[in-house]
């Protein structure tokens, strides 16, 4: 198949005049043509004058490709997961037990998300500025279904190695549910009393480090005792597949 | 051309030279990107692989979109550009779609890789390595790049830039500072770059200019010499040839010397301008070396003895041999070594040399040295030696001649050759010139290893006096395995022969010194030969014709004057062998000369613009007894070919309205397509001795080359390897080799 229209073919011996022909008459420098077709035993060549104009339609065209094919990857890169309702106090029944002398962190992870790489790489970096002022749980989902050591993965490892972080297997996701956790990633943070001061992500976005308002709400409370934003949207991957209750785009169930 | 012209030339040569260099940066850094964004895709899938290969819901999963978009958006952004490079190499549009191709892979492996700090280095080794196109727009297209996205994601994902919801314009600056930082020192480097090329395309442009003048200039001074020259020298041995008084023929002597040491000093001359525009190459041929040397020492041993004293020479015979190499480079070298030694040596002696060093299985070290017992060197002048125009003392010039030149055109000659030259000396008792040059083995034919095998354990009887021993014969048959005899006499040469067949080992041969044959020897020499039936070859210092004919009737078959060369008693050996074997002998035999021939008439077509050199080739060949017509230029010798019959052509390859070559060129074509019959000789005439002459006149069609001046035996020769002197048949059908 040919997939340029050809204006003309010529056998090969007659080529290099005709086409040195050509160039004079569109007053152009010889030009290369873009492939040499064999067909019919003879080689050929296209005829000059296509060529240029469907490269460049072709550059175009590969332009076009790539930046809807970036749009659509920083789109689901910026697509936060839902956002689960994060009760106002500590839930009693949680397993958890409060620390009533400084503030208490959740942290609901998919031991194979691999957006909450990102999520554990800025648990890391608050637990090294504030680790004596916080308590830092973090729940890693065991479905019911899943095999022994299933949730003990690298990030588990990773995490493990963060110190003041408590590590908690959540068989079939009990505790997350309590919490009111959907998404792989999302933090709820408590004071002293177990009143709920934050909820949500504390990564940019899926699986990226860098500065962002969640990890800077966190700073803030447990370094000022305030801060300008009480959510943040969560990165990760959905933590059960009937999700539960979850909170709209607002903020409201 | 004028200087302002040469200058014009020059410049846009180089603007033409650094066009080129460009284009070819370009094109290799175009295969590069190719590598390296292949390279990049599927570092991107196996970056996606270990980091984010699933995404999960619970405890199922599915792919994730980071490897598809590493995977597809990676092929796109990678591979197009690559595919679009290798298909278009070179073009404007390859690098800006390259550029624009590794921005966006740099920005697709930033999101792989979960927006590392680290991983945005990529963008800046980009940016680097997109400044090899030598091109500053290059630059500004990725830049472009970077600038958009940076936008587009400030306006619509700023937290993917600032990490905030809010656009930080001071970050966007800061951002936009450091890819201006590097793209500011990328163009400076271009620029210097460039400047670099042309500068050096310049220089290059420079060169070729000079190159070229200087090979004008040895054409035209090589052409404008020779020419009067040839005239000179070539009505001079006319004129000697004529009836002169001895005064006139002293007059006339002595103008033919002066002419000819004229043309050596051009020749010399020339050989160094050639040599310092790298003109010169080196024309290897198969060469008999101690043929070579024996010339040199055969014509250089006349001087010698009018001097009083001998030239001695020794060739080992491991050194007997056909090499491959430029003969007459080396046969200059020796010629000015041996000259030299000739000329700064009073009484004495002086011995030629040549050793083998290193032998190898296809090649061999051959070490030349003259030795003299002449005036010797200072030490401290002898660094000086080998420089131009440099003589040992001021007043050399003054006392013994030379320009200086010839030491310095020795040096470089060697060197050419791969070699090295050197002197020893002590003053008041004599110098040694030496140079090691390696040599290859030419190919021995079937013929020349029959020849070997012939005298493999053959009986030599050698008859020579005491003092008189020939040690470098000895030598020789040595080296050939031959089982030698040696006696003092006659007579005990006779006992000797009669003994070896009372023990059934005959000799095969007898090498006898026929100085020794006096008296009563005569019989012993002729019942030797004719008794025993020995075939005898004679060796003697120069006899005369008488000498030798009487010899002959004694039954000796070869005569070899001295100094004997190994070539030649190997073939008399080989000859003698062969007949007594029963074998056909060699075509180069050595015999004694018959009656001589008289030559036939052969009509030559003579092409030469020069009213002199015309006269003096028709004087040569009239000499001959050859015909022959006159063409002043190659048309008018096309024509006088449709007219005539010629055995012959001698063509000048410059002439007026068309030279040498086209005529030659029209009389191949015409043979071919049946209009001239047959194949006709040329001979090309020329003044230029340049590289690449020879090819040219081989190209054009013609079979041999004499340059001018014309040497009267050098044309015998030349037209007897064509045409018959004793028969109107032409001995050669194919073409020979250009000498």
């Amino acid at each position: 198949m040919q997939p340029f229209p050809v204006k003309a073919i010529m056998p090969i011996e007659k080529c290099e005049s005709d086409v040195a022909l050509l160039d004079e008459r569109l007053g152009r420098a010889p030009n290369r043509p873009l492939v040499t077709f064999i067909g019919d035993g003879k080689a050929r060549r296209l005829d000059i004058r296509w060529n240029r104009r469907w490269l460049l339609t072709m550059v175009l065209v590969w332009a076009l490709a790539s930046i809807g094919g970036f749009i659509w990857l920083l789109t689901f890169t910026n697509s936060p997961g839902q956002s689960g309702i994060v009760p106002r106090e500590w839930p009693a029944s949680s397993r958890l037990v409060l620390d009533s002398n400084r503030a208490n962190l959740v942290l609901m992870v998919h031991p194979r998300c691999p957006c909450s790489r990102a999520t554990i790489s800025e648990l890391a970096e608050i637990m090294a500025k504030c680790e004596n002022a916080v308590a830092a749980h973090v729940l890693w989902l065991k479905p019911q279904s899943s095999s022994d050591g299933w949730e003990v993965t690298d990030l588990w490892q990773v995490a493990a190695a963060i110190p003041g972080v408590r590590m908690l297997k959540d068989d079939d996701g009990i505790e997350a549910r309590q919490f009111g956790a959907v998404t792989s990633g999302q933090v709820a943070l408590f004071d002293h009393q177990g009143h709920m001061v934050f909820c949500g992500g504390i990564t940019v976005s899926r699986g990226h480090r860098g500065e962002n308002p969640g990890r800077a709400a966190v700073m803030d409370w447990l370094t000022k005792g305030t801060s300008s934003y009480s959510e943040f949207c969560v990165f990760g991957c959905p933590l059960f597949a009937d999700r539960g209750p979850a909170k709209n785009a607002k903020g409201t169930p | 051309m004028t200087l302002p012209i040469l200058e014009h030339v020059a410049r846009s040569r180089a603007a033409e030279r650094c066009q080129q260099y460009e284009a070819d940066a370009c094109r290799q850094t175009d295969r590069q990107f190719a590598v390296l964004m292949s390279l990049q895709w599927l570092a991107g899938i196996a970056i996606a692989l270990w980091i984010s290969p699933r995404t999960w819901v619970g405890p199922d999963s599915q792919v994730h979109p980071h490897l598809l978009a590493a995977v597809f958006l990676g092929a796109l952004t990678n591979l197009g550009p690559a595919f679009l490079a290798v298909l278009n190499s070179g073009s404007v549009l390859s690098r800006h779609a390259i550029a624009v191709g590794q921005m966006l892979s740099s920005s697709l492996l930033i999101q792989l890789m979960g927006g590392r700090i680290e991983m945005h280095f990529h963008i800046f080794g980009s940016l680097a390595f997109l400044s090899f196109y030598r091109d500053w727009r290059v630059l500004i297209s990725a830049s472009m790049v970077v600038a958009i996205d940076h936008l587009l994601r400030g306006i619509y994902w700023p937290m993917s830039i600032f990490g905030s919801s809010t656009i930080d314009i001071w970050r966007a600056f800061e951002h936009a500072g450091w890819v201006i930082f590097e793209d500011v020192f990328l163009l400076i480097s271009i620029g210097k770059i460039r400047q670099a090329t042309l500068h050096s395309a310049n220089h290059e442009a420079q060169l070729e200019n000079s190159n070229r003048a200087k090979s004008d200039f040895l054409a035209v001074m090589s052409h404008e010499l020779r020419t009067p020259l040839n005239g000179i020298l070539g009505m001079n041995q006319l004129l000697l040839n004529t009836e002169l008084s001895d005064r006139q023929r002293q007059f006339v002597n002595v103008c033919s010397t002066s002419g000819k040491a004229l043309l050596h000093q051009i020749n010399d001359l020339l050989d160094l301008s050639k040599i310092e525009a790298g003109k010169l190459e080196l024309d290897l041929q198969p060469c008999h070396l101690d043929a070579l040397v024996y010339d040199i020492v055969d014509v250089s041993s006349q001087s010698a003895l009018q001097k009083g004293y001998p030239l001695h020479c020794h060739v080992a015979p491991s050194v007997c041999m056909t090499v491959m190499c430029d003969g007459n480079r080396l046969r200059q070298v020796l010629i000015n070594l041996v000259g030299n030694a000739l000329k700064f040596t009073i009484s004495g002696s002086v011995t030629v040399r040549v050793e083998c060093l290193q032998p190898l299985d296809r090649q061999l070290t051959a070490r030349f040295s003259v030795t003299d017992t002449g005036l010797g060197i200072p030490s401290a002048r002898r660094h000086r030696l080998f420089e131009p125009f440099s003589q040992c003392d001021p007043t050399t010039a003054r006392k013994y001649g030379g320009t200086g030149l010839g030491l310095s055109i020795c040096k470089q000659l060697v060197e050419l050759m791969g070699g090295q030259i050197g002197v020893e000396s002590q003053v008041g008792v004599g110098s040694r010139f030496w140079f090691e040059v390696p040599l290859k083995l030419a190919t021995e034919d079937a013929a020349s290893v029959r020849q070997r095998h012939l005298l493999l354990g053959k009986r030599v009887l050698v008859i020579e006096g005491i003092g008189r021993e020939r040690k470098q014969i000895m030598d020789s048959l040595l080296a050939w395995e031959c089982q030698i005899h040696r006696v003092g006499t006659f007579q005990k040469a006779l006992d000797a022969a009669v003994q070896s067949e009372v023990d059934s080992t005959p000799f095969a041969v007898a090498l006898a010194d026929c100085e020794l044959v006096m008296g009563d020897e005569y019989v012993l020499l002729q019942k030797l030969a004719g008794h025993h039936r020995l075939p005898i070859i004679g060796l003697g210092t120069n006899s005369t014709d008488e000498a030798i004919s009487y010899l002959r009737q004694l039954g000796v078959r070869h005569f070899l004057g001295d100094p004997v060369r190994p070539s030649r008693v190997f073939n008399a050996l080989v000859s003698v062998l062969s007949a007594e074997s029963g074998r056909r002998s060699l075509e180069e035999v050595v015999q004694i000369p018959n009656a001589e021939q008289s030559p036939l008439p052969v009509h030559v077509l003579v092409a030469e613009d020069n009213r002199i050199n015309q006269m003096f080739i028709i004087e040569l060949l009239k000499y001959n007894g050859i015909t022959c017509d006159v063409a002043a230029n190659g048309k008018e010798a096309l024509e006088a070919l449709q007219n005539g019959p010629y055995d012959l052509v001698l063509m000048d390859c410059n002439m007026p309205e068309m030279d040498g070559f086209a005529a030659s060129r029209e009389i191949r074509r015409r043979e071919a397509v049946q209009k001239l019959p047959g194949r006709l000789p040329i001979i090309a005439l020329t003044a230029n001795a340049l590289k690449g002459d020879r090819e040219r006149c081989l190209d054009a069609g013609m079979d041999d080359y004499l340059s001018k001046p014309i040497e009267a035996a050098l044309l015998q020769a030349t037209l007897a390897k064509f045409v018959n002197l004793v028969s109107n048949v032409p001995l050669l059908t194919a073409s020979a080799t250009v000498r």
